[in-house]
């Protein structure tokens, strides 16, 4: 007959086990979702760089613009592909982020080089900033500051809203 | 049902509010695909994918401006069935039909 209380330091070795091996993929898993988003947000600062870069200059360019576009457009995309991230939520600021960019002076009719202090460089700085720390709240709902540094999140499937 | 896939029907590159800014402009696509397709009485399924994104100028023109051409909100709102995978699309398409 086995006495329970050997069984006790073995108990103990494996709770210890379960809970470093949870933190430590809690930690990678951190360190990863941290990686992708200063990635966007780099892309983000290079976004707001090339609109000022726009609108700034004296005459339209088509490339440019559609370089924008196109960059806009792939940036959601690579931050819906972000776990951490619940891009529903970020909508309201991706929309204000490219309407501040794209919907005044961004067509050939309509063009016209703004100066540096303008309402519309002005607009966009003021979007960017806004969806970035939308960004970082998102990161902070997924990685709080305090213990146990991470949230426990249910499954859920992503649909779009009707 | 009707389908309009603009990156295979119209273009892969739509840009600019007015015709003048180009022929994949916003105002062409209202006139080409939308208003005629409006007038069959059907849904119109607008396929967004394929394309390399979307300026806010171009959605406004083309969705705002079939509101300022007449067409109710709430006909717009029951007839456009609007598929893409950027979330954000479908929205903003909304709120521009909404503000127009």
């Amino acid at each position: 007959m086995g006495d329970w209380s050997t069984a006790f330091p073995w108990i103990i070795a494996a709770i210890g086990w379960g809970a470093t091996h949870l933190f430590s993929e809690a930690r990678e898993r951190r360190k990863e979702v941290r990686s992708q988003l200063d990635k966007c947000l780099n892309r983000l600062a290079k976004l707001e760089e090339a609109a000022r870069d726009f609108h700034s200059s004296p005459t339209f360019d088509p490339k440019k613009s559609a370089s924008i576009v196109s960059e806009i457009d792939r940036l959601e995309r690579v931050l819906t592909r972000i776990s951490a991230i619940r891009i529903d939520a970020l909508v309201p600021s991706i929309i204000f982020h490219k309407r501040s960019i794209t919907l005044e002076n961004f067509d050939q009719s309509t063009f016209k080089q703004v100066s540096p202090s303008c309402e519309l460089l002005s607009d966009i700085n003021a979007a960017t900033m806004d969806f970035e720390d939308e960004i970082e709240a998102q990161y902070r709902l997924a990685y709080p500051s305090t213990f146990p540094y991470f949230r426990m999140r249910r499954l859920e499937i992503r649909r779009p809203p009707d | 049902m009707i389908t309009v896939r603009i990156a295979s029907e119209f273009s892969r590159h739509p840009a600019g509010r007015f015709s003048k800014d180009g022929p994949y402009s916003g105002e062409t696509f209202r006139r080409k695909f939308l208003i005629p397709n409006l007038g069959k009485k059907e849904q119109i399924v607008i396929e967004l994918d394929g394309a390399r994104g979307y300026g806010s100028s171009f959605l406004e023109e083309a969705f705002g401006g079939l509101v300022r051409e007449g067409y109710s909100k709430e006909l717009l709102k029951s007839t456009l069935v609007l598929n893409a995978s950027n979330l954000s699309l479908k929205q903003e398409i909304l709120e521009y039909i909404e503000r127009a």
